[in-house]
Protein backbone atom coordinates (compact mmCIF):
# COMPACT_ATOMS: atom_id res chain seq x y z
CA UNK A 1 0.00 0.00 0.00
CA UNK A 2 1.23 3.47 -1.07
CA UNK A 3 1.78 5.75 2.12
CA UNK A 4 -0.15 9.12 1.07
CA UNK A 5 1.73 12.21 1.42
CA UNK A 6 -0.88 15.17 1.30
CA UNK A 7 2.50 17.76 0.75
CA UNK A 8 2.78 15.90 -2.77
CA UNK A 9 -0.93 16.61 -3.89
CA UNK A 10 -1.43 19.18 -6.94
CA UNK A 11 -3.91 21.32 -7.56
CA UNK A 12 -6.01 21.94 -10.19
CA UNK A 13 -6.26 25.99 -9.66
CA UNK A 14 -5.89 27.89 -13.01
CA UNK A 15 -4.86 31.64 -13.01
CA UNK A 16 -6.94 33.36 -15.56
CA UNK A 17 -4.55 35.63 -17.54
CA UNK A 18 -7.05 38.59 -16.91
CA UNK A 19 -6.18 37.62 -12.99
CA UNK A 20 -4.39 40.78 -12.07
CA UNK A 21 -6.74 43.30 -14.12
CA UNK A 22 -9.87 41.67 -12.82
CA UNK A 23 -8.75 42.28 -9.15
CA UNK A 24 -6.87 45.52 -9.88
CA UNK A 25 -10.26 46.69 -11.39
CA UNK A 26 -11.85 45.58 -8.37
CA UNK A 27 -9.92 47.32 -5.93
CA UNK A 28 -9.60 50.76 -7.62
CA UNK A 29 -13.26 50.53 -7.46
CA UNK A 30 -13.28 49.92 -3.98
CA UNK A 31 -10.28 52.36 -3.15
CA UNK A 32 -12.81 54.84 -4.47
CA UNK A 33 -15.13 54.53 -2.05
CA UNK A 34 -14.55 57.00 1.01
CA UNK A 35 -14.58 54.85 4.08
CA UNK A 36 -17.22 57.26 5.90
CA UNK A 37 -16.00 55.42 9.23
CA UNK A 38 -18.34 56.20 11.97
CA UNK A 39 -17.07 54.90 15.40
CA UNK A 40 -19.55 54.27 18.94
CA UNK A 41 -17.72 53.99 22.39
CA UNK A 42 -19.38 50.85 23.88
CA UNK A 43 -19.65 51.58 27.44
CA UNK A 44 -20.86 48.15 28.53
CA UNK A 45 -18.39 45.97 26.96
CA UNK A 46 -15.34 48.10 27.89
CA UNK A 47 -13.04 47.45 30.87
CA UNK A 48 -10.45 49.54 32.72
CA UNK A 49 -8.09 48.33 30.42
CA UNK A 50 -9.85 48.21 26.80
CA UNK A 51 -12.10 50.25 25.06
CA UNK A 52 -14.45 48.93 22.81
CA UNK A 53 -16.31 50.53 19.92
CA UNK A 54 -18.77 49.95 17.25
CA UNK A 55 -17.18 50.70 13.81
CA UNK A 56 -19.35 51.18 10.28
CA UNK A 57 -17.62 52.00 7.16
CA UNK A 58 -18.36 52.05 3.56
CA UNK A 59 -17.24 49.27 1.42
CA UNK A 60 -17.60 47.90 -2.35
CA UNK A 61 -20.85 48.73 -4.02
CA UNK A 62 -21.56 51.37 -1.11
CA UNK A 63 -22.54 48.67 1.51
CA UNK A 64 -22.54 49.79 5.17
CA UNK A 65 -19.99 47.04 6.97
CA UNK A 66 -19.62 46.46 10.85
CA UNK A 67 -16.46 45.54 13.19
CA UNK A 68 -15.20 45.71 16.42
CA UNK A 69 -12.76 47.81 17.50
CA UNK A 70 -10.88 47.19 20.94
CA UNK A 71 -8.13 49.32 21.98
CA UNK A 72 -5.51 49.13 25.36
CA UNK A 73 -6.68 52.13 27.40
CA UNK A 74 -4.18 55.62 26.15
CA UNK A 75 -3.50 56.94 23.25
CA UNK A 76 -1.15 54.64 21.70
CA UNK A 77 0.88 54.40 19.00
CA UNK A 78 -0.56 50.43 19.36
CA UNK A 79 0.36 47.56 16.91
CA UNK A 80 -2.83 46.91 14.46
CA UNK A 81 -4.19 43.80 13.98
CA UNK A 82 -7.20 43.07 11.81
CA UNK A 83 -9.02 39.69 13.10
CA UNK A 84 -11.16 38.31 10.48
CA UNK A 85 -14.42 35.96 10.75
CA UNK A 86 -14.57 32.08 10.44
CA UNK A 87 -17.97 30.98 8.03
CA UNK A 88 -20.43 30.30 10.06
CA UNK A 89 -19.41 31.70 13.27
CA UNK A 90 -20.01 35.57 14.29
CA UNK A 91 -17.20 37.92 14.05
CA UNK A 92 -15.19 38.25 17.46
CA UNK A 93 -15.17 40.97 19.76
CA UNK A 94 -11.60 41.00 20.30
CA UNK A 95 -11.26 41.96 23.45
CA UNK A 96 -8.57 39.34 24.59
CA UNK A 97 -6.29 40.55 21.58
CA UNK A 98 -6.45 44.51 23.16
CA UNK A 99 -5.79 42.70 26.71
CA UNK A 100 -2.54 41.36 24.61
CA UNK A 101 -1.67 44.93 23.49
CA UNK A 102 -2.79 45.28 20.16
CA UNK A 103 -5.56 47.34 18.65
CA UNK A 104 -7.63 45.04 16.53
CA UNK A 105 -10.72 45.53 14.64
CA UNK A 106 -13.08 42.48 14.40
CA UNK A 107 -14.60 42.56 10.95
CA UNK A 108 -18.21 41.27 9.91
CA UNK A 109 -18.14 41.19 6.18
CA UNK A 110 -21.12 41.81 3.92
CA UNK A 111 -23.46 38.96 5.07
CA UNK A 112 -22.47 38.60 8.76
CA UNK A 113 -25.12 39.84 11.65
CA UNK A 114 -25.07 43.67 11.64
CA UNK A 115 -23.89 43.89 7.96
CA UNK A 116 -26.34 41.67 6.54
CA UNK A 117 -28.93 44.25 5.54
CA UNK A 118 -28.41 44.94 1.87
CA UNK A 119 -26.87 41.26 1.29
CA UNK A 120 -27.60 38.15 3.03
CA UNK A 121 -27.11 35.15 1.28
CA UNK A 122 -27.43 32.76 4.17
CA UNK A 123 -25.17 30.31 5.69
CA UNK A 124 -25.72 27.40 3.84
CA UNK A 125 -25.41 30.07 0.89
CA UNK A 126 -22.72 32.69 0.73
CA UNK A 127 -19.93 30.09 -0.64
CA UNK A 128 -22.68 29.42 -3.62
CA UNK A 129 -24.05 32.78 -4.34
CA UNK A 130 -23.95 33.61 -7.93
CA UNK A 131 -21.41 31.19 -8.24
CA UNK A 132 -20.84 31.29 -12.36
CA UNK A 133 -20.59 34.88 -12.34
CA UNK A 134 -17.50 36.52 -11.30
CA UNK A 135 -18.71 39.68 -11.18
CA UNK A 136 -21.54 38.93 -9.02
CA UNK A 137 -20.26 35.90 -6.63
CA UNK A 138 -20.92 36.57 -3.16
CA UNK A 139 -17.48 36.72 -1.77
CA UNK A 140 -16.63 39.80 -4.43
CA UNK A 141 -18.08 42.47 -2.09
CA UNK A 142 -17.01 40.18 1.03
CA UNK A 143 -13.35 40.28 0.23
CA UNK A 144 -13.04 44.19 -0.50
CA UNK A 145 -14.67 44.40 3.00
CA UNK A 146 -11.41 42.46 4.65
CA UNK A 147 -9.55 44.18 2.24
CA UNK A 148 -11.17 47.87 3.72
CA UNK A 149 -11.51 46.66 7.26
CA UNK A 150 -7.54 46.52 7.13
CA UNK A 151 -7.20 50.24 5.28
CA UNK A 152 -9.42 51.31 7.71
CA UNK A 153 -6.88 49.92 10.49
CA UNK A 154 -4.31 51.31 9.03
CA UNK A 155 -6.51 55.32 8.94
CA UNK A 156 -6.99 55.28 12.74
CA UNK A 157 -4.73 57.70 14.47
CA UNK A 158 -3.26 55.38 17.31
CA UNK A 159 -2.45 52.65 15.25
CA UNK A 160 1.36 52.47 14.42
CA UNK A 161 0.92 51.62 10.69
CA UNK A 162 4.51 50.08 10.52
CA UNK A 163 3.23 47.22 12.60
CA UNK A 164 0.19 45.96 11.16
CA UNK A 165 -0.84 42.21 11.30
CA UNK A 166 -3.80 40.02 10.14
CA UNK A 167 -5.28 36.59 11.54
CA UNK A 168 -7.77 34.39 11.27
CA UNK A 169 -8.80 30.83 11.06
CA UNK A 170 -10.78 28.77 8.30
CA UNK A 171 -12.23 31.58 6.49
CA UNK A 172 -10.59 33.80 8.52
CA UNK A 173 -7.50 32.34 7.27
CA UNK A 174 -8.27 32.63 3.17
CA UNK A 175 -9.02 36.09 4.15
CA UNK A 176 -6.31 36.59 5.73
CA UNK A 177 -4.00 35.44 2.89
CA UNK A 178 -6.03 37.61 0.55
CA UNK A 179 -4.95 40.58 2.56
CA UNK A 180 -1.08 39.74 2.81
CA UNK A 181 -1.73 39.47 -1.10
CA UNK A 182 -3.62 43.01 -1.56
CA UNK A 183 -1.31 44.33 0.91
CA UNK A 184 1.68 42.95 1.02
CA UNK A 185 3.70 46.48 1.36
CA UNK A 186 1.71 46.89 4.92
CA UNK A 187 1.65 44.06 6.41
CA UNK A 188 4.41 43.29 8.63
CA UNK A 189 2.77 39.77 10.18
CA UNK A 190 0.55 37.48 9.18
CA UNK A 191 -1.36 34.73 10.57
CA UNK A 192 -3.71 32.07 8.76
CA UNK A 193 -4.81 29.12 10.16
CA UNK A 194 -6.46 26.08 8.60
CA UNK A 195 -7.35 28.03 5.68
CA UNK A 196 -10.55 27.61 3.68
CA UNK A 197 -11.26 28.89 -0.25
CA UNK A 198 -7.90 27.19 -1.68
CA UNK A 199 -8.31 25.08 -4.43
CA UNK A 200 -11.99 25.36 -3.84
CA UNK A 201 -13.36 22.57 -6.68
CA UNK A 202 -10.59 20.18 -5.55
CA UNK A 203 -11.53 20.93 -1.66
CA UNK A 204 -14.97 19.61 -2.91
CA UNK A 205 -13.91 16.64 -3.97
CA UNK A 206 -11.88 15.80 -1.12
CA UNK A 207 -14.66 16.17 1.20
CA UNK A 208 -18.34 15.83 2.24
CA UNK A 209 -18.30 18.32 5.13
CA UNK A 210 -19.77 21.84 4.92
CA UNK A 211 -18.88 24.27 3.77
CA UNK A 212 -17.32 22.85 1.23
CA UNK A 213 -20.19 20.25 0.60
CA UNK A 214 -22.74 23.44 -0.37
CA UNK A 215 -20.58 22.96 -3.91
CA UNK A 216 -20.81 19.11 -4.14
CA UNK A 217 -25.01 19.73 -3.19
CA UNK A 218 -25.05 22.67 -6.27
CA UNK A 219 -22.75 20.09 -8.79
CA UNK A 220 -25.40 17.37 -7.76
CA UNK A 221 -28.34 19.58 -8.76
CA UNK A 222 -26.84 21.41 -11.49
CA UNK A 223 -23.77 19.28 -13.31
CA UNK A 224 -24.29 21.12 -16.36
CA UNK A 225 -22.38 24.50 -14.59
CA UNK A 226 -19.42 22.36 -13.77
CA UNK A 227 -17.22 24.36 -16.21
CA UNK A 228 -18.90 27.89 -15.35
CA UNK A 229 -18.21 27.07 -11.48
CA UNK A 230 -14.84 26.39 -12.24
CA UNK A 231 -13.84 29.49 -14.18
CA UNK A 232 -15.49 31.75 -11.93
CA UNK A 233 -13.59 30.56 -8.58
CA UNK A 234 -10.47 30.70 -10.52
CA UNK A 235 -10.97 34.26 -10.31
CA UNK A 236 -11.60 33.50 -5.99
CA UNK A 237 -9.02 31.50 -4.96
CA UNK A 238 -6.77 31.66 -2.85
CA UNK A 239 -4.39 29.78 -4.63
CA UNK A 240 -3.91 32.60 -7.24
CA UNK A 241 -3.17 35.39 -4.86
CA UNK A 242 -0.79 33.39 -2.70
CA UNK A 243 2.59 33.90 -5.03
CA UNK A 244 1.60 38.37 -4.21
CA UNK A 245 2.04 37.05 -0.12
CA UNK A 246 5.83 38.70 1.03
CA UNK A 247 5.52 39.23 4.58
CA UNK A 248 5.91 36.82 7.15
CA UNK A 249 3.52 34.33 7.50
CA UNK A 250 2.56 31.20 9.36
CA UNK A 251 0.23 28.30 8.62
CA UNK A 252 -1.03 25.62 10.33
CA UNK A 253 -2.89 22.91 9.68
CA UNK A 254 -4.70 19.56 10.58
CA UNK A 255 -3.72 16.73 8.76
CA UNK A 256 -7.24 14.89 9.27
CA UNK A 257 -8.83 18.06 8.63
CA UNK A 258 -12.47 17.55 7.15
CA UNK A 259 -13.60 20.73 6.88
CA UNK A 260 -10.69 22.66 4.94
CA UNK A 261 -8.21 19.09 3.40
CA UNK A 262 -4.95 19.74 4.45
CA UNK A 263 -3.65 19.01 1.01
CA UNK A 264 -4.81 22.18 -0.46
CA UNK A 265 -3.04 24.29 2.58
CA UNK A 266 -0.18 22.83 1.42
CA UNK A 267 -0.66 23.63 -1.84
CA UNK A 268 -1.31 27.50 -0.76
CA UNK A 269 1.71 27.37 1.52
CA UNK A 270 4.05 26.08 -1.66
CA UNK A 271 3.28 29.05 -3.45
CA UNK A 272 3.40 31.88 -1.10
CA UNK A 273 6.42 34.16 -2.14
CA UNK A 274 7.42 35.32 1.34
CA UNK A 275 11.25 34.57 2.48
CA UNK A 276 9.65 34.00 6.32
CA UNK A 277 7.13 31.82 6.05
CA UNK A 278 6.21 29.08 8.24
CA UNK A 279 3.98 25.87 8.21
CA UNK A 280 3.16 23.81 11.13
CA UNK A 281 0.91 20.50 10.86
CA UNK A 282 -0.44 18.38 13.69
CA UNK A 283 -1.22 14.72 13.33
CA UNK A 284 -4.42 13.79 14.34
CA UNK A 285 -6.02 17.30 14.34
CA UNK A 286 -8.85 18.22 12.23
CA UNK A 287 -10.15 21.87 12.00
CA UNK A 288 -8.71 22.93 15.13
CA UNK A 289 -5.11 23.07 13.18
CA UNK A 290 -3.43 22.08 16.46
CA UNK A 291 -4.91 25.25 18.37
CA UNK A 292 -5.14 22.81 21.47
CA UNK A 293 -2.11 21.42 21.55
CA UNK A 294 0.45 24.45 21.22
CA UNK A 295 -0.60 26.10 17.63
CA UNK A 296 -2.40 28.89 19.45
CA UNK A 297 0.77 30.05 21.37
CA UNK A 298 2.93 29.75 18.57
CA UNK A 299 0.87 31.69 16.82
CA UNK A 300 0.46 34.79 19.24
CA UNK A 301 4.31 34.48 20.00
CA UNK A 302 4.85 34.75 16.15
CA UNK A 303 2.81 38.09 16.05
CA UNK A 304 4.13 39.37 19.09
CA UNK A 305 7.60 39.23 18.17
CA UNK A 306 6.59 41.54 14.81
CA UNK A 307 4.35 43.52 16.09
CA UNK A 308 5.64 43.73 19.49
CA UNK A 309 2.59 44.84 21.59
CA UNK A 310 2.63 45.48 25.45
CA UNK A 311 -0.28 43.57 26.84
CA UNK A 312 -2.22 45.47 29.72
CA UNK A 313 -3.75 42.24 32.03
CA UNK B 1 -25.69 30.65 44.96
CA UNK B 2 -27.58 28.19 46.06
CA UNK B 3 -30.58 27.29 44.02
CA UNK B 4 -34.22 26.60 45.54
CA UNK B 5 -35.34 23.26 43.21
CA UNK B 6 -38.75 23.84 43.81
CA UNK B 7 -38.44 27.61 42.23
CA UNK B 8 -36.96 25.40 39.33
CA UNK B 9 -38.83 22.58 39.48
CA UNK B 10 -41.96 25.09 38.89
CA UNK B 11 -40.60 27.03 36.01
CA UNK B 12 -39.45 23.97 34.41
CA UNK B 13 -43.28 22.17 34.16
CA UNK B 14 -44.95 25.59 32.95
CA UNK B 15 -42.21 25.44 29.93
CA UNK B 16 -43.29 21.66 29.52
CA UNK B 17 -46.76 22.61 29.71
CA UNK B 18 -46.73 25.48 27.37
CA UNK B 19 -44.93 23.01 24.67
CA UNK B 20 -47.42 20.22 24.95
CA UNK B 21 -50.29 22.36 24.58
CA UNK B 22 -48.90 22.75 20.96
CA UNK B 23 -48.60 18.78 20.78
CA UNK B 24 -51.53 18.77 17.85
CA UNK B 25 -49.68 21.89 16.05
CA UNK B 26 -49.36 21.05 12.54
CA UNK B 27 -46.39 20.80 11.51
CA UNK B 28 -44.62 22.20 7.86
CA UNK B 29 -42.76 20.06 5.73
CA UNK B 30 -40.85 20.91 3.20
CA UNK B 31 -38.04 19.11 0.51
CA UNK B 32 -34.78 20.57 -0.33
CA UNK B 33 -33.46 19.52 -2.83
CA UNK B 34 -30.58 21.45 -3.03
CA UNK B 35 -29.32 19.51 -0.29
CA UNK B 36 -30.28 16.08 -0.87
CA UNK B 37 -28.71 13.23 -2.68
CA UNK B 38 -29.15 9.94 -3.50
CA UNK B 39 -28.03 8.90 0.44
CA UNK B 40 -30.45 11.70 1.97
CA UNK B 41 -33.28 14.22 1.78
CA UNK B 42 -33.04 16.85 3.56
CA UNK B 43 -36.47 18.65 4.83
CA UNK B 44 -37.07 22.11 6.17
CA UNK B 45 -39.72 21.71 8.86
CA UNK B 46 -41.99 24.67 9.93
CA UNK B 47 -42.62 24.58 14.00
CA UNK B 48 -45.29 26.20 15.81
CA UNK B 49 -43.50 27.14 19.31
CA UNK B 50 -44.20 28.74 22.75
CA UNK B 51 -44.97 32.55 22.74
CA UNK B 52 -46.45 32.66 18.65
CA UNK B 53 -43.05 31.96 17.73
CA UNK B 54 -42.39 29.76 14.49
CA UNK B 55 -39.11 28.00 14.30
CA UNK B 56 -37.32 26.00 11.16
CA UNK B 57 -35.45 22.95 11.37
CA UNK B 58 -33.39 20.97 8.77
CA UNK B 59 -34.66 17.48 8.54
CA UNK B 60 -32.54 14.89 7.17
CA UNK B 61 -34.00 10.78 6.26
CA UNK B 62 -31.66 8.29 4.85
CA UNK B 63 -32.30 6.44 1.88
CA UNK B 64 -34.00 3.01 2.23
CA UNK B 65 -36.30 1.25 4.39
CA UNK B 66 -36.39 2.53 7.92
CA UNK B 67 -37.52 2.99 10.61
CA UNK B 68 -33.78 4.58 11.08
CA UNK B 69 -32.07 5.78 14.45
CA UNK B 70 -32.28 9.59 14.83
CA UNK B 71 -30.04 11.97 16.37
CA UNK B 72 -31.17 15.31 17.07
CA UNK B 73 -28.58 18.19 17.38
CA UNK B 74 -29.27 21.36 19.59
CA UNK B 75 -27.58 24.16 18.12
CA UNK B 76 -24.58 25.94 19.19
CA UNK B 77 -24.34 29.60 20.77
CA UNK B 78 -23.87 31.54 17.20
CA UNK B 79 -26.24 32.95 14.29
CA UNK B 80 -26.34 29.77 12.29
CA UNK B 81 -27.21 26.25 13.11
CA UNK B 82 -26.32 24.52 9.26
CA UNK B 83 -27.66 21.69 7.51
CA UNK B 84 -26.92 18.66 9.05
CA UNK B 85 -23.25 16.48 8.29
CA UNK B 86 -23.74 13.60 5.61
CA UNK B 87 -21.59 11.67 8.48
CA UNK B 88 -24.71 11.31 10.33
CA UNK B 89 -27.20 11.84 7.46
CA UNK B 90 -26.40 8.26 5.70
CA UNK B 91 -27.52 6.01 8.49
CA UNK B 92 -29.60 8.29 10.79
CA UNK B 93 -32.88 10.77 10.62
CA UNK B 94 -31.01 13.82 11.66
CA UNK B 95 -33.65 17.13 13.15
CA UNK B 96 -31.36 20.47 13.26
CA UNK B 97 -33.11 23.27 14.80
CA UNK B 98 -32.74 26.86 14.56
CA UNK B 99 -33.96 28.08 17.74
CA UNK B 100 -35.43 31.49 18.10
CA UNK B 101 -32.82 34.49 17.18
CA UNK B 102 -31.15 32.32 14.88
CA UNK B 103 -30.94 32.33 11.37
CA UNK B 104 -34.06 30.89 9.69
CA UNK B 105 -36.05 31.24 13.00
CA UNK B 106 -35.71 35.31 13.80
CA UNK B 107 -38.89 36.87 12.18
CA UNK B 108 -39.94 38.05 15.84
CA UNK B 109 -36.48 38.01 17.84
CA UNK B 110 -33.15 38.34 16.58
CA UNK B 111 -30.23 37.33 18.83
CA UNK B 112 -27.09 39.23 19.03
CA UNK B 113 -24.09 37.91 19.88
CA UNK B 114 -22.64 39.02 22.44
CA UNK B 115 -25.52 39.62 23.83
CA UNK B 116 -28.03 36.92 24.10
CA UNK B 117 -26.42 35.39 27.08
CA UNK B 118 -27.64 38.62 29.54
CA UNK B 119 -30.89 39.93 27.28
CA UNK B 120 -33.42 39.79 29.54
CA UNK B 121 -31.58 38.09 32.29
CA UNK B 122 -33.33 40.12 35.14
CA UNK B 123 -36.24 38.63 34.29
CA UNK B 124 -36.81 34.67 34.09
CA UNK B 125 -40.08 34.34 32.05
CA UNK B 126 -38.73 37.08 29.19
CA UNK B 127 -34.97 35.38 29.34
CA UNK B 128 -34.66 34.34 25.74
CA UNK B 129 -33.08 30.81 27.01
CA UNK B 130 -36.57 30.03 28.29
CA UNK B 131 -37.66 30.45 24.81
CA UNK B 132 -34.97 28.61 23.54
CA UNK B 133 -35.20 25.42 25.32
CA UNK B 134 -39.18 25.49 24.74
CA UNK B 135 -37.85 25.50 20.53
CA UNK B 136 -36.08 22.54 21.34
CA UNK B 137 -38.30 20.62 23.08
CA UNK B 138 -41.04 21.36 20.11
CA UNK B 139 -38.33 20.51 17.72
CA UNK B 140 -37.58 16.90 19.92
CA UNK B 141 -41.45 16.38 20.61
CA UNK B 142 -41.24 17.07 16.14
CA UNK B 143 -38.69 14.16 15.73
CA UNK B 144 -40.49 11.63 17.66
CA UNK B 145 -43.48 12.48 15.75
CA UNK B 146 -41.69 10.80 12.55
CA UNK B 147 -42.76 7.56 11.31
CA UNK B 148 -39.51 7.12 9.73
CA UNK B 149 -37.97 7.41 12.98
CA UNK B 150 -36.90 4.52 15.40
CA UNK B 151 -38.14 5.69 18.65
CA UNK B 152 -36.57 3.27 20.81
CA UNK B 153 -33.31 4.79 19.60
CA UNK B 154 -32.85 8.22 19.30
CA UNK B 155 -29.87 10.55 21.26
CA UNK B 156 -29.60 13.87 21.65
CA UNK B 157 -26.46 15.89 20.60
CA UNK B 158 -25.09 18.93 21.09
CA UNK B 159 -22.70 21.21 23.29
CA UNK B 160 -23.23 22.95 26.63
CA UNK B 161 -26.91 22.63 28.66
CA UNK B 162 -29.64 22.20 25.98
CA UNK B 163 -29.00 18.65 25.29
CA UNK B 164 -29.16 17.86 28.97
CA UNK B 165 -32.35 20.21 29.53
CA UNK B 166 -33.80 17.93 26.69
CA UNK B 167 -32.74 15.03 28.12
CA UNK B 168 -33.87 15.41 31.21
CA UNK B 169 -37.58 16.66 29.95
CA UNK B 170 -37.70 13.91 27.64
CA UNK B 171 -36.27 10.79 29.28
CA UNK B 172 -37.70 8.98 25.38
CA UNK B 173 -34.14 9.76 24.98
CA UNK B 174 -32.02 6.64 24.61
CA UNK B 175 -28.69 8.46 24.69
CA UNK B 176 -27.41 12.41 25.31
CA UNK B 177 -23.90 13.83 24.30
CA UNK B 178 -23.12 16.87 25.20
CA UNK B 179 -19.51 18.75 25.69
CA UNK B 180 -18.28 22.18 27.47
CA UNK B 181 -17.79 24.77 27.58
CA UNK B 182 -21.09 25.11 29.96
CA UNK B 183 -22.91 28.89 30.27
CA UNK B 184 -24.93 28.03 33.24
CA UNK B 185 -22.34 26.29 35.61
CA UNK B 186 -22.34 28.93 38.56
CA UNK B 187 -20.56 31.32 35.77
CA UNK B 188 -20.14 34.55 38.27
CA UNK B 189 -17.95 32.46 40.30
CA UNK B 190 -15.75 31.38 37.26
CA UNK B 191 -15.32 35.19 36.08
CA UNK B 192 -11.45 36.39 36.05
CA UNK B 193 -9.37 39.27 33.62
CA UNK B 194 -8.89 36.70 30.80
CA UNK B 195 -12.69 35.30 30.81
CA UNK B 196 -13.51 35.40 27.10
CA UNK B 197 -16.68 35.60 25.11
CA UNK B 198 -19.54 34.54 25.74
CA UNK B 199 -18.66 34.37 29.31
CA UNK B 200 -17.22 37.87 29.25
CA UNK B 201 -20.96 38.66 28.83
CA UNK B 202 -21.55 38.45 31.83
CA UNK B 203 -18.44 40.18 33.26
CA UNK B 204 -20.08 43.10 31.14
CA UNK B 205 -23.04 42.80 32.74
CA UNK B 206 -21.87 43.22 36.13
CA UNK B 207 -19.91 46.25 35.15
CA UNK B 208 -22.55 48.30 33.95
CA UNK B 209 -24.84 47.07 36.85
CA UNK B 210 -23.12 45.60 39.63
CA UNK B 211 -26.59 45.14 41.23
CA UNK B 212 -27.90 42.84 38.37
CA UNK B 213 -26.07 40.04 39.81
CA UNK B 214 -28.74 39.04 42.21
CA UNK B 215 -31.62 38.53 40.01
CA UNK B 216 -29.10 37.31 37.41
CA UNK B 217 -27.48 34.12 39.31
CA UNK B 218 -31.86 33.49 40.05
CA UNK B 219 -32.21 33.26 36.52
CA UNK B 220 -29.16 31.89 35.67
CA UNK B 221 -29.75 29.05 38.52
CA UNK B 222 -32.81 27.68 36.61
CA UNK B 223 -30.68 26.59 33.75
CA UNK B 224 -28.06 24.71 36.06
CA UNK B 225 -26.54 21.83 34.91
CA UNK B 226 -27.05 20.54 37.85
CA UNK B 227 -30.82 20.73 37.97
CA UNK B 228 -31.53 18.76 34.93
CA UNK B 229 -28.69 16.09 35.00
CA UNK B 230 -30.48 14.86 38.01
CA UNK B 231 -33.64 14.36 36.10
CA UNK B 232 -31.54 12.50 33.52
CA UNK B 233 -31.64 8.72 33.15
CA UNK B 234 -30.65 8.48 29.65
CA UNK B 235 -27.30 6.82 29.01
CA UNK B 236 -25.16 10.21 29.22
CA UNK B 237 -21.96 11.06 28.11
CA UNK B 238 -19.37 14.27 28.81
CA UNK B 239 -16.69 15.85 27.10
CA UNK B 240 -14.52 18.03 27.99
CA UNK B 241 -11.05 19.75 28.76
CA UNK B 242 -8.54 17.94 31.19
CA UNK B 243 -9.07 21.35 32.72
CA UNK B 244 -12.52 20.50 33.47
CA UNK B 245 -12.97 16.90 34.44
CA UNK B 246 -13.80 17.71 38.11
CA UNK B 247 -16.28 19.56 36.88
CA UNK B 248 -18.00 17.44 34.67
CA UNK B 249 -17.46 14.10 37.18
CA UNK B 250 -19.50 16.21 39.75
CA UNK B 251 -22.87 16.52 37.35
CA UNK B 252 -21.68 13.07 35.87
CA UNK B 253 -22.60 11.89 39.20
CA UNK B 254 -25.73 13.50 39.27
CA UNK B 255 -27.34 11.34 36.41
CA UNK B 256 -29.84 8.51 37.09
CA UNK B 257 -28.53 6.50 34.28
CA UNK B 258 -25.13 5.16 32.99
CA UNK B 259 -22.69 7.92 32.60
CA UNK B 260 -19.30 7.91 31.23
CA UNK B 261 -16.55 11.14 30.95
CA UNK B 262 -14.03 11.59 27.60
CA UNK B 263 -11.08 13.84 28.23
CA UNK B 264 -10.43 15.75 25.52
CA UNK B 265 -7.06 15.24 23.72
CA UNK B 266 -7.03 18.47 22.23
CA UNK B 267 -6.79 17.22 18.54
CA UNK B 268 -9.76 17.69 16.99
CA UNK B 269 -9.71 14.33 15.08
CA UNK B 270 -9.51 12.00 17.91
CA UNK B 271 -11.95 13.81 19.64
CA UNK B 272 -14.53 14.33 17.23
CA UNK B 273 -14.12 10.51 16.06
CA UNK B 274 -14.47 9.66 19.54
CA UNK B 275 -17.75 10.88 20.25
CA UNK B 276 -18.81 9.98 16.01
CA UNK B 277 -18.16 6.10 17.18
CA UNK B 278 -19.80 6.46 20.62
CA UNK B 279 -22.75 7.48 19.56
CA UNK B 280 -23.35 5.17 16.73
CA UNK B 281 -22.85 2.46 18.84
CA UNK B 282 -25.41 3.41 21.11
CA UNK B 283 -27.79 3.96 18.85
CA UNK B 284 -27.57 0.65 16.99
CA UNK B 285 -31.00 -1.07 17.09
Amino acid sequence: MVNYQPENWVSSVERPDDFDDFWGGILEQAEKTPLETELTFIEMRSTPEVDVYDIRYTSYDGIRIAAWYCKPKGTGAFPGLLHLPGYVSEPTLPKSLARAGYAVIGAAPRGKLRSNQIFNPGYPGLLTHNITSKDSYGYLGFYMDAIRAFDLLNEIPEVDSKRLGVRGDSQGGALTLLTAALRSEKVAAAAAGCPYLCSMMDAASLTDSYPYQEINDYLYNYPHEENAIRNCLNYFDIQNFAKQIKSPIIVNLGLKDDVCPPETGFALFDEISSGEKFLYTYEDCAHDAGQFVGQAEITNAFLAERLNPEPVV
Amino acid sequence: MTFNSSNADKYWKEVDSEVRELSNSKIGIQKISLHSNESSTVYGLSIESVGGFNIFAYYSVPSGKGPFPAIFMTPSYQSVTGVPPLNRRKSHVVLAVCVRGQRLSDSKYKSNFPGLLTDNINNPMKYPFRGISADCLRAADALFSMNEVDTSNVGVAGIGELPLIVAALRPKFKVVMTETPFLFNEPFNRLNAKTDYPQEEYADLLREDPEALGSAQKTVALFSPQIHCKMISSITRFSCSNSEVEDAKALANLIKGESSIYTKSGKGFTDKSSGEDWLESKLKP
